[in-house]
C-alpha cells in the first residue's frame, strides 16, 4: 500500500472540504447564504477557508451539525488553531523574526524534516528517491481533484527546502537516484527552521492537551502525563541523556513502514527543572 | 499430494517473508534546538577554548581539570597533564613507539562508572586508540589511576617528536566490550570523553641499563 504523508488539517481545512464536497456549484456564496443560512456573509467565508480568520464556535458548531457528527473534534481544531496562532505571534518577538508567516503553515519546514527523516529505513538501507519525496510531500486538500499549479509550486518549493535542509545537516545521502539516511536527529539551527520547528512542537503539545481536555470520552491516541522528581543538578545531564537513549530504543523498536495502515506518531518530550 | 501442497506452502511462506520484513523496515528520527557543534572535532575545541563541557551526539565532551564552569558539582577528572602543552614519553628500545603513564583522578562518579583511556595522533588527526587498561589505585571514596600510554613515534618526521591529544572517558555503566579503535570518541559508547589539550610529544631515549 503506498504510503501517504500524514495531515495536519486545520479548521480551515474542514470548512473548505466540507463545500467542495458538496459539489462544484456550491460557491462560497451559496454556502454561506444556503448552507450556512446567511449566519455568515461569503467575503468571511473565503477568510475561513484561507485560514486569515477564525470562525466563532456557533458556526463550527453549524458545520459539525451539518456533517452530522459531534462538535468536539471540531472544537478542539478551533482551539488549537487559535492557540497556534497566538503561540506565533510572541514567537516571532522571542526570534525577531523578520517577515510574517501565516498562522498554523508555519510548522510545514519542520513538519516535512520530521516525515522525511522517517520516511528512510533505521538500518540505512537504500530506498528510490521517488518513493522517499512521495512519504513527505504535502497532499492536496481533500475534496480537490489534484493540486493547482500555485500549490503544486508551493508543495515542490517545500520539498526542495526539505531535501536540501537534510543534505546540509548530513542526515541524508542522495545517490543513483536512491536516499538513505546518514543520521536521525535534526537541529534548528537558522531563524526560520527554529520558528517552524517551535511552531511543531506547541502543535503538538496543544493537541494532546485539548485531546485530554476537550475529547476526554474518545479514544484519541494521546498519551500525555508528567513524571516529576527531586534529582541532584549534576544527575541531570545523565538522566536526561538515558531519557533519550530509552525513547530513541521504543522508536527504532516499534518503527515500521508508513502506509495507509499507520499512524505518524510524535512524542514531544521536555525535562526541565524549577 | 500432501508433498505438492507442503512445497506449495514452504514456496508462498518464502515469497511472502521478505515482503514482511520488507514492509517492516520503517525509519524513525527526532529533531530539536541543541546548540551542538556540527564536527566533533569542533565541539572538543569549543570545550577546550571555553573550558566549559559541550554535549555532541550524546556525549559530554569536558576538558581536563577542575570543574568546568558552566556545570556546578558536575563530575570532573583531573590528570597530571591539565593545562600541559607537552608530555615526555620515553622510547622502547629497538621500537618507534614510546610510552609515557597518565595519571587521573575522577570526582563526582556514581562508584560503578568504569574508566579507559583513548588517544590519538593530531595534525593529522589519527584515529583513536584505546590505551591499556586503567589500574586503580587510592581509596574507593577516591580513587586514582594510572594508565600506560603508547604512542607511535611518527615514521615521517622530520624530528623525534609529534602530537598527540589524550581523553579519558567514562561508562555510566561498563560496557561489556570496547573497541580497539574508533575515529569519534562518541563510537566508543563512552558517557563522558575529558580532553587534554594537543600535546607536542617528547621522545626521550630509553632509560639506561643499571
Amino acid at each position: 500500500m503506498a504510503a501517504v504523508a500524514p495531515s495536519r488539517k486545520g479548521i480551515k481545512d474542514v470548512f473548505y472540504e466540507t463545500r467542495v464536497l458538496m459539489g462544484r456549484e456550491y460557491t462560497v456564496r451559496r454556502f454561506a447564504k444556503e448552507v450556512l443560512g446567511d449566519s455568515i456573509d461569503a467575503v468571511m467565508l473565503s477568510y475561513i477557508e484561507k485560514g486569515k480568520r477564525f470562525p466563532s464556535e456557533a458556526l463550527v458548531r453549524r458545520l459539525a451539525a451539518l456533517r452530522s457528527q459531534d462538535p468536539h473534534p471540531l472544537l478542539a481544531l478551533l482551539w488549537r488553531d487559535r492557540l497556534l496562532h497566538a503561540f506565533g505571534k510572541e514567537l516571532r518577538r522571542v526570534l525577531h523574526a523578520p517577515r510574517a508567516v501565516a498562522g498554523v503553515e508555519d510548522a510545514e519546514l519542520a513538519v516535512r524534516v520530521s516525515q522525511a527523516i522517517a520516511a528512510l529505513p533505521d538500518d540505512g538501507g537504500w530506498i528510490p528517491v521517488r518513493q522517499w519525496r512521495a512519504a513527505f510531500r504535502p497532499a492536496p486538500r481533500r475534496g480537490t481533484a489534484r493540486a493547482t499549479p500555485q500549490a503544486r509550486a508551493a508543495h515542490d518549493t517545500i520539498t526542495s527546502q526539505v531535501e536540501d535542509t537534510l543534505r546540509q545537516q548530513g542526515l541524508v545521502e542522495i545517490r543513483a537516484g536512491k536516499a538513505r539516511r546518514r543520521g536521525r536527529h535534526f537541529v534548528a539551527k537558522d531563524v526560520e527552521a527554529r520558528q517552524a520547528l517551535a511552531m511543531e512542537f506547541c502543535a503538538l503539545f496543544a493537541k494532546g492537551l485539548l485531546d485530554k481536555l476537550a475529547l476526554a470520552e474518545e479514544d484519541t491516541g494521546t498519551y500525555l502525563r508528567n513524571h516529576y522528581v527531586n534529582i541532584a543538578p549534576a544527575r541531570l545531564p545523565e538522566f536526561q541523556k538515558r531519557l533519550d537513549a530509552a525513547l530513541r530504543a521504543l522508536a527504532e523498536e516499534y518503527a515500521t513502514e508508513a502506509s495507509a495502515h499507520t499512524r505518524f506518531l510524535n512524542v514531544l518530550v521536555t525535562s526541565t527543572p524549577f | 499430494m500432501h508433498l505438492r501442497r507442503t512445497i506449495a506452502l514452504l514456496a508462498a511462506l518464502l515469497l511472502w517473508l521478505p515482503l514482511t520484513l520488507a514492509a517492516c523496515s520503517g525509519g524513525s528520527g527526532s529533531s530539536g534546538f541543541d546548540a551542538a557543534p556540527q564536527s566533533e572535532n569542533a565541539a572538543i575545541t569549543q570545550a577546550l577554548d571555553q573550558q566549559r563541557c559541550v554535549t555532541h551526539e550524546n556525549l559530554q565532551i569536558c576538558p581536563v581539570g577542575p570543574q568546568p564552569a558552566n556545570s556546578a558539582h558536575a563530575p570532573h577528572v583531573g590528570t597530571g597533564l591539565d593545562g600541559a602543552t607537552f608530555v615526555a614519553c620515553t622510547s622502547t628500545a629497538g621500537s618507534s613507539a614510546c610510552s609515557f603513564v597518565l595519571p587521573f583522578t575522577p570526582d563526582g562518579f556514581a562508584p560503578t562508572t568504569a574508566f579507559g583511556v583513548a588517544v590519538r595522533t593530531v595534525s593529522p588527526d589519527g584515529p583513536w586508540q584505546i590505551a591499556g587498561t586503567a589500574l586503580a589505585n587510592g581509596a574507593s571514596g577516591a580513587p586514582e589511576f594510572d594508565v600506560p600510554v603508547s604512542v607511535e613515534a611518527p615514521s615521517n618526521a622530520p624530528s623525534p617528536s609529534g602530537h598527540v591529544q589524550v581523553a579519558i572517558l567514562a561508562f555510566l555503566q561498563a560496557p561489556s566490550s570496547l573497541p580497539g579503535h574508533f575515529e569519534d570518541l562518541s563510537d566508543s559508547g563512552a558517557d563522558f570523553a575529558f580532553v587534554t589539550n594537543e600535546l607536542s610529544v617528547q621522545f626521550a631515549g630509553p632509560p639506561a641499563a643499571d
